[in-house]
């Protein structure tokens, strides 16, 4: 259900709409483990930014869903994995927790970030990335969006990302460096 | 060579066999001397060898006195005559008494090598080469910055244990010495950095908790310091190692401090770490810095990191737990960058980010020559060196000492007080750094550190992300910035707030009421921690405001007098 290649000149083109006032709604999947990949940091840290900036700039005028992975795949292919991958993924999960709980308020509502639940025996999410947008009440590709849209909806396929457990404060030490004694 | 002598012997043995009667009277004789021998043998060591001087077991120093082989040579010899008497074999009996002869050749040579091991700098000389060898070795070398595979890397850290518990400060000098003393090849350098300040923070941890000695601890604690500086001359890339014991002695002052005031360590510890940690680091900063302001010795002249990624890692390193002359060292970083000398002068408020950034990217005055050149290739574009030292800044900020403790006047040394303006001369090297002016600008710079990810080989990545884990067994972890997100936010907030006095603030202000008030509470109370002024403010947009006024007392002083 995935294309792993990733066209960055339609995702860029999409995401600078989001600026538009004629698009009040966008739904954003990255689900592929390609976006884990080294070479894609810099269109991520792009989609990351731009969808945030138009956040902060639309407030309550724009409605952005994410949908993200909520586990990497266990199944073949998991040993193989460099660990730099892993490490990436947690490092997403956590820039994107920080940045909503630290730029938006109640007047500023944050992207809200589904993350879907891969099952033991799944290898890659049963829905394409993508990212389409509601312009002028009409759905960029209706059946695309309305893939992503039915799977946020159904109870138990994702779970939102909150950053509920952030630590603000960094570790401990830095107040009371003589633990590391 | 033992092998031929027993081999040309058999044969002299065979050529000419003595009788019995000559065979006894000779063996007598030789018995008698390998018996004074092995008991001459047996007193040196009773006498001269304790715990600490033959740490990596007797194995080193049997194989360096080659005492096994004698007594093996001793063992054929007794087994050959005995059964030639009474096998009546002239040629088996000849050839142990020749045996024996040998035996006592190789005797006196293990005699005199054990002679050679009684005094301290004999033993020390072989103990430092044993620790050399083993460090050298595949097993031995620095794994994950683990010693669990080298024994003898063990033995002498349960050595030194052993002596820093039994307060003996000859012994651990011994140590210490052997461990200076080491000359390894770069492969091996790591490791012994390694095990060097695995071996000061041991001394520390004595000197502060198990009242050990602290004039002492401290220095062996130099001569540690002088022998990693002298290791990392020899490293490609000694930026690491040089950061970490950097890092390490920053942290090492805190802590000395922190330890002291809750009355866990002695004030007199403390103070004699304090002055080390600060010592060591003005050590390390002249030799990196390519003109320091003096050297005091042939190793200070001419700097140990010429590449850009290196003197980067390096500075990153050097800011963090508040550590002794980390403004001064911008000084060095500059010229190392730019090839050109910063004029300047941060206590009058002059900012050197501010003009590398003008050297390095600036439109028309961008430094030309070799060095701007490699550092402008290492940043690679503006915004990754306004992203690289914002970063670095939230590490500085967030590892700085908590203001709220009372500084004891016993621990007051020159870059460690809890002087206001030397506080806020530290911050303003950062806090001049202004790559925006609005608060609108400042939210999308916060947002750039929160989410972007440092693309792999990019300076951010190299110095903030990819070294975590090469800890060289200092104590305090790398942390990386995006677990700091108080410190984040400070460190967008200090590059808003007013210079001088008569600043209004206004945009600080708008920016900080911008943010959710769970982040700005966060922000509050790390600048009550780490600002002075700020913990008397109950809200907290008046806490973060009036915690970093600290920056407008730098420069007060030419202030009053124009």
């Amino acid at each position: 259900m995935t294309d792993p290649v990733i066209d960055t000149t339609a995702w860029r083109e999409r995401v600078a709409a989001l600026q538009a006032s004629e698009v009040t709604a966008a739904v954003l999947v990255q689900c592929d483990l390609t976006w884990l990949q080294p070479g894609l940091v810099g269109i991520r840290n792009e989609i990351d930014q731009a969808v945030m900036n138009a956040q902060l700039r639309r407030g309550a005028d724009l409605t952005v869903d994410r949908v993200i992975l909520h586990n990497l795949p266990v199944v073949a292919g998991a040993v193989a994995r460099p660990a730099s991958v892993d490490r990436a993924f947690e490092e997403w999960h956590q820039r994107l927790s920080a940045t909503s709980l630290l730029l938006c308020t109640s007047d500023r509502p944050a992207p809200r970030i589904h993350r879907l639940i891969l099952g033991g025996d799944q290898s890659s999410a049963p829905i394409p990335d993508m990212v389409e947008v509601l312009d002028n009440g009409d759905w960029t590709d209706h059946q695309r969006a309305g893939l992503a849209l039915d799977i946020i909806h159904t109870v138990g396929a994702t779970t939102p990302l909150t950053g509920y457990d952030m630590n603000l404060d960094g570790p401990f030490g830095d107040a009371d460096p003589s633990i590391y004694m | 060579m033992l092998c031929v002598c027993a081999v040309v012997l058999a044969v002299v043995a065979v050529l000419y066999p003595r009788s019995a009667d000559d065979v006894v009277a000779a063996t007598q004789f030789s018995i008698a001397f390998f018996a004074t021998l092995l008991t001459g043998e047996a007193v040196i060591f009773a006498l001269t060898f304790s715990a600490a001087s033959s740490w990596p077991s007797l194995q080193a120093i049997d194989s360096h006195i080659a005492f096994r082989e004698w007594v093996l040579i001793g063992w054929f010899a007794a087994l050959f005559t005995a059964c030639g008497l009474l096998g009546d074999n002239r040629i088996s009996a000849t050839y142990g008494a020749l045996l024996f002869l040998l035996a006592n050749i190789f005797g006196i040579f293990s005699f005199i090598r054990l002679f050679g091991l009684a005094s301290v700098g004999g033993r020390n000389r072989l103990l430092c080469r044993t620790l050399a060898e083993s460090l050298s070795q595949p097993g031995g070398r620095v794994s994950g910055h683990d010693f669990e595979n080298s024994s003898v890397v063990n033995a002498y850290l349960g050595a030194i244990n052993q002596a820093v518990t039994s307060n003996d400060p000859t012994a651990v000098r011994n140590l210490v010495d052997q461990l200076v003393e080491v000359e390894v090849g770069v492969e091996a350098a790591e490791g012994a950095i390694t095990l060097h300040i695995d071996v000061l923070h041991r001394l520390a941890r004595a000197a502060l908790v198990s009242g050990a000695d602290p004039i002492q601890a401290t220095a062996c604690a130099h001569a540690l310091v002088d022998s990693v500086v002298r290791l990392c001359r020899n490293l490609p890339e000694p930026a690491l190692p040089l950061g970490a014991l950097s890092r390490y002695l920053a942290w090492l002052a805190n802590t000395s401090l922190l330890m002291s005031v809750r009355g866990v360590a002695s004030n007199r510890s403390a103070r004699e770490l304090v002055a080390l940690s600060t010592d060591a680091r003005l050590k390390i900063l002249r030799c990196v810095d390519p003109d320091p302001k003096s050297a005091t010795a042939r190793d200070e002249l001419g700097t140990l990191l010429a590449q850009p990624h290196q003197v980067l890692m390096w500075s990153s390193d050097f800011a963090e737990f508040h550590g002794a002359h980390q403004a001064s060292a911008m000084y060095g970083v500059y010229e190392i960058l730019t090839g050109t000398k910063f004029m300047g002068n941060y206590w009058d408020g002059a900012s050197i980010l501010t003009q590398l950034r003008q050297a390095l990217f600036g439109a028309d005055d961008a430094v030309t020559g070799p060095a701007a050149d490699a550092a402008r290739a290492a940043f690679g574009d503006v915004e990754e060196y306004d992203h690289f030292w914002a970063l670095t800044s939230v590490t500085a900020l967030a590892t700085l000492r908590d203001c709220r403790v009372v500084h004891p006047p016993e621990l007051v040394r020159p870059e460690f007080t809890s002087d206001h303006q030397l506080l806020g001369a530290y911050l303003r090297t950062f806090a001049t750094h202004r790559y925006f002016a609005t608060a609108d600008e400042a939210r999308t710079a916060l947002l750039g550190l929160l989410s972007r990810t440092a693309p792999v080989g990019s300076a951010s990545d190299r110095v903030h992300h990819s070294r975590v884990g090469r800890t060289y067994r200092v104590p305090a972890p790398h942390v990386v910035p995006q677990q700091r997100p108080a410190a984040m936010i400070l460190a967008v907030a200090c590059r808003l707030a007013p210079l001088t006095p008569r600043g209004d603030g206004m945009e600080l202000r708008t920016f900080l009421a911008t943010l959710p008030s769970a982040g700005l509470k966060a922000t509050a109370v790390l600048a009550a921690r780490v600002l002075p002024g700020a913990a008397e403010e109950t809200e907290p947009i008046e806490a973060v405001v009036a915690g970093l006024k600290v920056l407008t007392l730098v420069g007060a002083h030419t202030r009053e007098g124009a």
